[in-house]
């Protein structure tokens, strides 16, 4: 009698791709909330609409592949790619430019490198960037948050914003504003003492820019939620915010005219909290062992800041996760775990070097 | 999550992405003969792949590519020493025959009449010295031969014929001694065959030092 063999394990855990990307969605719902809280319903309907797109695409294109729809649409990994570009994108921006993101993300970024787990960028950043470099007025449009509004208005209620996205009526003025990286990227000539004197957006904060700082609270509590549900490890977020910060004090120049912000304005503001535990953790395009991951964080900390300060982006998450990714193969030859049992590191590379 | 879950500190997700493109050398980079194939990243794994299944498949494959490779070797090494070997063989024939067309050359250069003079000789190192009759036929026979005979023939007949006389003069010598030693009425006609020979054999060599000079 014949017995099947089978390789060890003999039992599988019950984390599974679909559990963790659930979990990946339920993180993100303080800062959904705060956003909804602190920009107006915008946010709420790009999720909705990103997500309806991504279900839509991933479908065709699943079974343009001839592979099992239920299956690839069931590990919930079209809805997370959806919901990081939402969030991303500016709150009232257009349907269109939400769906063509979407599209892009996932057609192209996603699906059309093999699906989930061999896409080399990250979908949702791909899919951010194209609509930045595409859009850029549309994608630079942000609403003002609860605090600056003008007396008497208040956000467009969810009637309202749904006409808004789908084009029938344009926003009250005064709903739209700049964001702290903006402001200070257009305040030269002024100290950041007096930046923070004279605008509402600054004086009317605790730290960091009115709003802002709550939704990268949120998001800070989001991703602290799936560090210790070990669905990433410390590293990658560590890295970047590290080095965000570094960069920060090291270039503050005690608040001259041409100092690029302060460092809390720099991590708690734009995208960096959502980027440091949303956007890097993605396993599948970044650094593999943790060693590599620190540096991939570092990297991108270090790509955040100088494309704020020196470059013509305000904000640069987008921009400098994609080039760490890049990067990420790189970074992984050369930083090979000390395997149990061994004296040194090895290069992954080391017989191609000769 | 695998990277965490590993015992030996491996990088199971790499692992598996060169096992699936059977990249050998990657995968002995990055240690995969220290995978214990206890299955923890598997366990662990979100989407369920059977990642000890291709660490086993992949160790497999580099352990038979590495026998197949002894085994090339063993048989390139081998076929390179029959084809030194061979070669071996053939460069002395290339050289003997380049000696031979040397000579052959040579001779040529020299005038006609040495030709002559050789085939003379010739004659006389085959000719017999006991019958007359067969020493003219057996001369004319030799200068055909000499004249047809290409350099290289004449040379190497001159040198057998060398040898043989000497062996023959040895033999005469004996004949001699024993003949003084019996103090036999024969001595005349063995200093006579002895004084032939030694004659005969000088010649031939001093044909053959013509031949080669
Ligand atoms: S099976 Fe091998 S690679 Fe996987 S956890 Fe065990 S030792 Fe590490």
């Amino acid at each position: 009698m014949a017995f099947k063999q089978v390789t060890s394990p003999h039992a599988h855990s019950a984390q599974s791709t679909s559990k963790v990307m659930q979990l990946v969605i339920w993180a993100t719902v303080p800062g959904i909330l705060a956003l909804t809280w602190q920009f107006g319903w915008g946010s709420l309907i790009n999720v909705v609409i990103a997500s309806v797109t991504a279900l839509i695409c991933e479908a065709i294109v699943v079974k343009m592949r001839g592979r099992s729809v239920a299956f690839y649409l069931s590990d919930y990994s079209a809805l997370v790619t959806a919901l990081l570009l939402a969030l991303s994108l500016p709150p009232l921006a257009p349907w269109w430019i939400i769906v063509v993101g979407t599209v892009f993300s996932i057609v192209v970024a996603k699906q059309l490198y093999g699906g989930l787990g061999y896409n080399p960028f990250n979908p949702a950043m791909v899919g951010y960037v194209v609509l930045l470099i595409s859009f850029p007025i549309q994608m630079t449009t942000w609403v003002a948050p609860l605090a600056l509004l003008p007396e008497g208005i208040s956000h467009p209620g969810l009637v309202e914003s749904l006409q808004i996205v789908f084009g029938s009526i344009n926003p009250v003025d005064g709903v739209t504003g700049a964001t702290p990286l903006d402001m200070f990227k257009h305040s030269s000539g002024l100290l950041v003492d007096q930046v923070y004197e004279r605008e509402p957006l600054f004086n009317l904060a605790m730290f960091a820019g009115a709003g802002w700082e709550w939704v990268n609270i949120a998001f800070l509590a989001g991703g602290l939620i799936l560090l210790s549900n070990r669905i990433f490890t410390w590293h990658g977020p560590l890295g970047m915010l590290g080095a965000l910060a570094l960069m920060s004090v090291i270039f503050y120049d005690s608040g001259s005219s041409t100092s690029p912000g302060t460092p809390m304005m720099h991590l708690f503001s734009g995208a960096s909290m959502f980027g440091a535990f949303f956007i890097l953790t993605d396993p599948v395009s970044s650094a593999v062992s943790n060693r590599g991951r620190l540096i991939y964080g570092a990297l991108i900390g270090v790509l955040v800041y100088i494309i704020r300060a020196w470059g013509n982006y305000p904000d640069a998450v987008a921009f400098a996760v994609l080039i760490a990714n890049f990067a990420a193969p790189f970074i992984d030859n050369y930083t090979l775990p000390r395997t149990y049992g061994h004296t040194d590191r090895r290069r992954a590379t080391e017989k191609e070097e000769g | 999550m695998c990277a965490e879950a590993c015992p030996a500190s491996l990088l199971p997700q790499q692992l598996f992405w060169y096992a699936q493109a059977q990249d050998h050398e990657r995968l002995e980079a990055h240690n995969l003969f220290d995978c214990i194939e206890c299955g923890a990243c598997s366990y662990v794994c979100p989407s369920n792949i059977p990642l000890v299944q291709y660490y086993r498949a992949a160790k497999g494959e580099i352990r038979h590519a590495q026998d197949e490779k002894v085994k090339a070797d063993h048989a390139r090494e081998r076929f390179e020493f029959h084809k030194e070997r061979i070669e071996q063989a053939e460069r002395e024939k290339e050289e003997k025959r380049a000696a031979r067309r040397e000579a052959a050359l040579k001779a040529k250069a020299n005038p006609p009449a040495a030709d002559k003079t050789d085939g003379a000789s010739g004659s006389k190192a085959e000719a017999k010295p006991s019958s007359s009759a067969a020493d003219i036929i057996a001369a004319a026979q030799a200068r055909a031969a000499a004249k047809q005979a290409s350099p290289e023939d004449q040379q190497a007949k001159l040198e057998r014929t060398i040898a043989a006389t000497e062996q023959r003069l040895i033999v005469a010598e004996e004949k001699l001694a024993e003949a003084i030693a019996s103090d036999s009425d024969k001595q005349a006609v063995f200093s006579a065959a002895v004084e032939n020979t030694r004659q005969k054999l000088q010649q031939s060599k001093t044909k053959l030092a013509e031949l080669t000079a």
